[in-house]
């Protein structure tokens, strides 16, 4: 059955910033040049053609552009400007998208004005909602800390776990979706349970060494992202289970407290190296910015900012102004939070480790199931003359011997 | 017998080569008059030496020996009707590729030198022509390539008349409002160029224009053609000196495309979408607006059962057509389905920038069915990158069809005149009932003819491979095998615009340069200078239209009765009428077969006790002569055996030469020609082919001499082939020896 062509899926495309893959003419130099693409998962310029030839569905069923980190390689070969890397960027946005039941993704990539009102709209509910909280409890805003502080941690603890939950949810519905189209539901091949089980040690180490990144062969670009990501999980594991350790003063406490300085300062260096290199253009990888990008890395920087500010301010002794700068910060954190990591660009630390798992499930399921990584291609009839292999011009086998 | 002087050039190592002492002696016996040598004949000096020579009288026909006639043309060349020249080639037969002092080598340069005198002595001065040559060109075909020869040859100083069949000028542009652009950056559509050139034209006093106007009838030859055109009203006759035929293409015929969905309601021609772009009816057909199209390229090209060739246009007009669609309605998708996108030149540049633009989708793949299907229509295609299967639904589909030169149909017209001659003639009852079934199965060729030329050899150009009128493509573009008469644009190869207007130029400046050498008497390509004509001793002659039929340019008509009328300014001396003539009674004043049958008797042949066999070559002048004179220049050696004489086409050579050679006890005859079959590279078209049918026809006259058909030996070899020379003389050199020697040696 052949699948029917659908142009309007690249002028969709475009909204998520594949702005030049139409200049593509699949000399396939991307795909040579690509040291992640194989056999098996073979790209940029198989998904490229088949977004332009509009197959959704095929796309859905894509792993491909999980397995890119846009070292920028490619679009710097492609002879025809068609920005190969950008169009592996724009279909993981695309993809969110798609994994995203609710549809606020896609409204926040098609549209940047749509996704800074909501952060606007959920940072002033946050903020307007914890300064009401601290007001009507009756705390004073010169208390920072302990049981009777303006924003006492124990309630922001509860907070953050009870959104920690809701965050889980919606991720882990979406990373459903992307586990049945892609492996689930088998269109490649049928995934035995123990291949899922052979290869489960694969999410922790992609996601905390990012050793994949590393082969891309830009070790600035890899230090940078790996440092980012370490930094945030760090905060994200210091906030949600020694939140009272950190609030607590006067004494510092340097197991936490050390820690948490080395990884603010990381998230800072590295979110304004990011944002330095976005600006400068200076590597492939920063020459095209997508609306989407330049949210989350200013979202980054403020919420790193006031969140040093309000510690800050409190070591010195100003209170009613750490508990201000405290409330700024929650308006930040939260929507960024609430936002991003679900619906945004901060969900690929869920996505890319469970894509790249999930791609050697399904190379193991093979090997398994005895399937070659490639089918001999079967050329539709139109094509007339195959290139000869050489496998194909000599005979293989020799006959058996004792035959005359 | 005329009177011969020999001059040596004994510089650039051939006097170091060779011992001199016997070439006073030798010249003596060969019966010459004079024998001198100069260490630089092309110096002032040596050229003072010969041009004294040639004024004291005292000689008829001068014999140069030194380098190749192909170098110093201007140095060593005379008057042709005052001085013969033959040039003896020591320097690059013998000193370049034959090992010094060695016994061989001098018999080689000796021999030579005795086959240059003995030709010489039979060399006659040429007589120029002085005929009254009309300077008009006309120009057949109104179109961008005619509009532009017309300019083209008016602007060299030459009146033209332009005749179109339509009612105005334009051709196929005329309904085109814009077109793909030929100037930077080649992004996007132009203005159509034809209103302004018909401006110019309309302004040019030198060009009168005949609208709705045919030609009747072309006789006569270069510079005295006399012209009939048909229109409304009185018949015209006139004069003409030259002509260019710039009659373009149609379209092919889409009917025989069914399997890509012609004769559906939807599916049109390129040239239908233009026509509907045109007059605005594109937009009130059909069942609704139009969203989606989709374009089939190649739709009847590049393919066995319909055009095997690829038509270099019809790309370029898709993609035009897809800019010209997405301005007529806003909105509307494009697919182009191609196997291979071809935008030749800078129009890569324009394909990049269709392709850039959103709402245009290039598939690449072969399109499988294209049936009614949805709302509209579906193509199915093959996609050759992702190898699938793959649908596109469309509202309209556009084949992009190929084109036919109009030049096509030649061969239909002349089996169509055969068949009403057979009929008249009404020989038999089954030959006449043959006939008129085959012209009733013509009759719509029945007054299609193009220019009605009335030559023996039919009214229009003949064709080569596909239609096309060409002659030589890979040597010379415009040429056809009728000389004065030049093709410019689509009927003398597929291509765009751009190009057509380029060959407009082009053949006109061809036809002006045969009016010229029509003025001087001299020939056109490949000989041109050449002043010498065929002169033909009629009172011998048999009447067997040997060299009427053979003629590759039609130069040679025939009376009633089947004498040759030989129509001199159409001559391109090839000389293959005199290959052709079993009664040797043609021949050129400095050409003949008495000339090249003396040479091959000065030849020295040692008695068998010497075992030195002789080898004759016949080389081709336009591309084996060169080659060997490459391959002497790169030094390579070859057989000092062989004996080069050089032949004006293959064509040319007369099986007496070859009975000559053997019965006098030459060993074996080598035959070097150009390549010949469908990219044949021979100048005069079939000279190989022809070499080859004599050569069969001369197995009869070796067995009679009881000699092996192994000793002669036919060989094509291609300009650049230089370095095949020694393996083909040192192979034939060979099997001559597996032989033996030639028994009739010494008899």
């Amino acid at each position: 059955m052949a699948t029917r062509v659908d142009p309007k899926l690249m002028l969709d495309l475009e909204k998520f910033g594949a702005h030049d893959a139409r200049k593509c003419y699949q000399c396939g130099t991307c795909t040579a040049v690509c040291p992640h693409a194989d056999e098996l998962w073979s790209f940029p310029r198989k998904p490229i053609q088949t977004a332009r030839l509009g197959f959704a569905d095929r796309l859905d069923q894509s792993l491909e552009p999980w397995l890119c980190y846009y070292c920028g390689d490619c679009s710097e070969r492609c002879p025809r400007g068609a920005e190969p890397g950008e169009m592996m960027m724009s279909l993981r946005r695309w993809l969110t998208s798609r994994y995203d039941i609710t549809g606020l993704s896609r409204l926040f990539y098609r549209s940047g004005a749509a996704e800074v009102l909501a952060m606007v709209l959920v940072g002033l509910a946050a903020a307007g909602g914890f300064l009401a909280y601290g007001l009507l409890s009756g705390h004073r805003l010169g208390t920072y800390d302990g049981p009777h502080a303006f924003l006492p941690w124990h309630v922001i603890h509860r907070f953050d776990w009870s959104m920690a939950g809701v965050l889980t949810f919606f991720l882990a519905i979406n990373s459903s979706r992307m586990w049945w189209w892609t492996t689930g539901s088998g269109p490649r091949v049928k995934v035995p349970l123990s291949a899922y089980f052979k290869k489960l040690p694969l999410i922790p180490l992609q996601f905390f060494t990012q050793s994949r990144y590393a082969a891309c062969g830009r070790k600035r670009s890899y230090l940078v992202h790996l440092g980012l990501m370490l930094s945030y999980v760090t905060l994200f594991v210091l906030i949600m289970f020694f939140l009272h350790r950190m609030q607590s003063g006067p004494a510092i406490d340097w197991r936490v407290h050390g820690l948490g300085y080395l990884a603010g300062l990381g998230l800072l260096v590295t979110v304004i190296v990011s944002l330095r290199g976005r600006a400068t253009q200076a590597a492939p990888l920063d020459r095209r910015s997508h609306e989407s990008d330049w949210i989350f890395l200013v979202m980054l920087l403020l919420t790193a900012l006031t969140g040093f500010t309000q510690h800050v301010l409190h070591r010195v002794g100003l209170d009613v102004a750490a508990n201000v700068a405290y409330v700024v910060h929650l308006g930040f954190v939260v929507p960024l939070l609430v936002l991003e990591v679900p619906f945004g660009k901060w969900s690929h630390m869920v996505y890319r480790p469970l894509a790249l798992y999930l791609a050697e499930v399904q190379r193991e399921a093979l090997a398994v199931r005895g399937v070659p990584a490639r089918q001999p291609a079967e050329l539709p009839s139109g094509i007339r003359t195959p290139i000869p292999s050489p496998a194909a011009a000599e005979p293989v086998t020799a006959p058996p011997a004792g035959l005359p | 017998m005329g009177r011969v002087g020999v001059f040596v050039c004994t510089g650039c190592g051939i006097g170091a080569s060779l011992r001199t002492d016997g070439f006073e002696s030798l010249a003596k016996e060969s019966g010459a008059a004079r024998l001198a040598l100069h260490p630089a004949l092309c110096a002032p000096e040596g050229q003072e030496l010969l041009r004294q020579a040639a004024a004291s009288g005292a000689v008829d026909a001068l014999v140069i020996a030194g380098c190749s006639a192909r170098h110093k043309r201007l140095e060593l060349s005379f008057d042709p009707e005052k001085m013969p020249v033959e040039r003896v080639v020591l320097r690059e037969q013998v000193t370049w590729s034959h090992p010094a002092g060695e016994e061989d080598t001098q018999m080689l340069a000796e021999d030579l030198l005795r086959m240059g005198v003995a030709r010489a002595a039979t060399m006659k001065p040429a007589e120029r022509a002085q005929e009254t040559i009309e300077p008009t060109v006309l120009v057949v075909g109104g179109g961008l390539a005619g509009l532009n020869a017309a300019l083209a040859a008016s602007g060299l100083g030459h009146p033209v008349v332009l005749v179109e069949k339509a009612t105005r000028l334009g051709g196929y542009l005329t309904v085109l409002k814009q077109v793909v652009p030929d100037v930077p950056p080649y992004d996007r559509l132009h203005a159509n160029p034809i209103p302004e050139l018909v401006r110019e034209i309309e302004k040019d006093t030198n060009i009168r224009v005949l609208l709705a106007t045919r030609v009747k009838e072309i006789a006569g030859q270069p510079g005295q053609f006399a012209v009939e055109l048909e229109g409304n009203g009185d018949p015209i006759t006139l004069k003409v000196g030259a002509i260019v035929q710039a009659t373009g293409a149609r379209p092919y015929d889409a009917s025989r495309l069914s399997h890509l969905g012609y004769g559906q309601k939807g599916v049109l021609t390129t040239a239908e979408l233009d026509r509907r772009l045109a007059d605005g009816s594109l937009t009130v057909s059909g069942s609704g607006a139009i969203k989606r199209v989709a374009f089939i390229q190649c739709a009847g090209s590049r393919d066995a059962q319909h055009l095997p060739y690829c038509s270099t246009d019809c790309c370029a007009a898709s993609l035009r057509q897809v800019l010209q669609l997405r301005e007529a309605i806003p909105g509307v998708e494009c697919s182009v389905v191609f196997r291979d996108l071809r935008t030749p030149g800078q129009l890569e540049r324009f394909y990049q920038a269709v392709q850039d633009r959103s709402g245009v989708l290039l598939v690449r793949g072969e399109v499988e069915s294209v049936a009614a299907g949805g709302d509209g229509l579906r193509v199915g295609v093959s996609d050759s990158l992702l190898g699938e299967a793959v649908e596109i639904e469309a509202d309209l589909v556009v084949l992009a069809t190929g084109m036919v030169p109009v030049s096509a149909d030649g061969e239909a017209i002349r089996q169509l005149r055969d068949a009403k001659k057979r009929i008249e003639k009404n020989e038999s009852e089954t030959q006449r009932k043959a006939a008129e079934a085959l012209a009733a199965s013509l009759a719509a060729h029945e007054g299609t003819e193009i220019l009605n030329l009335s030559y023996r050899q039919g009214p229009d150009l003949p064709v080569l491979a596909y239609g096309f009128p060409d002659s030589h493509y890979i040597c010379f573009p415009y040429e056809t095998r009728r000389t004065g008469v030049y093709t410019a644009g689509c009927v003398r190869a597929p291509m765009g615009w751009g190009q057509a207007a380029e060959d407009g130029w082009g053949a006109a400046m061809k036809a002006v340069q045969a009016i010229v050498a029509a003025r001087q008497g001299e020939a056109v390509h490949p000989r041109s200078g050449d002043v010498g004509f065929a002169s033909f001793f009629l009172q011998r002659c048999t009447q067997c239209k040997r060299c009427t039929e053979e003629c590759p340019v039609g130069a040679i008509d025939e009376d009633p009765k089947g004498t040759p009328q030989y129509n001199k300014l159409r001559c391109r001396r090839c000389g293959i009428c005199l290959g052709a003539c079993p009664e040797r009674i043609i021949s050129y004043p400095d050409y003949s077969v008495d000339g090249i049958a003396s040479m091959i008797k000065a030849i020295e042949v040692p008695e068998e006790d010497e075992e030195k066999p002789r080898i004759l070559a016949l080389l081709c002048e336009n591309d084996a002569l060169p080659a060997l004179d490459d391959a002497a220049m790169k030094r390579t050696r070859w057989n000092p055996w062989v004996r080069v004489i050089p032949v004006r086409c293959l064509g040319s050579v007369n099986i007496i030469w070859i009975s000559e050679a053997l019965s006098r006890g030459i060993d074996g005859v080598v035959l070097v020609g150009c390549k010949r079959g469908a990219d044949y590279q021979c100048h005069f078209i079939q000279g190989s082919e022809l070499a080859n049918k004599r050569m069969e026809n001369l197995q009869e006259t070796l067995t009679r001499l009881s000699l092996e058909s192994e000793r002669v030996r036919v060989v094509e070899l291609g300009r650049d082939e230089w370095d095949r020379i020694p393996a083909v003389l040192d192979d034939f050199a060979k099997t001559l020896d597996d032989l033996g020697l030639n028994p009739l040696k010494g008899f």
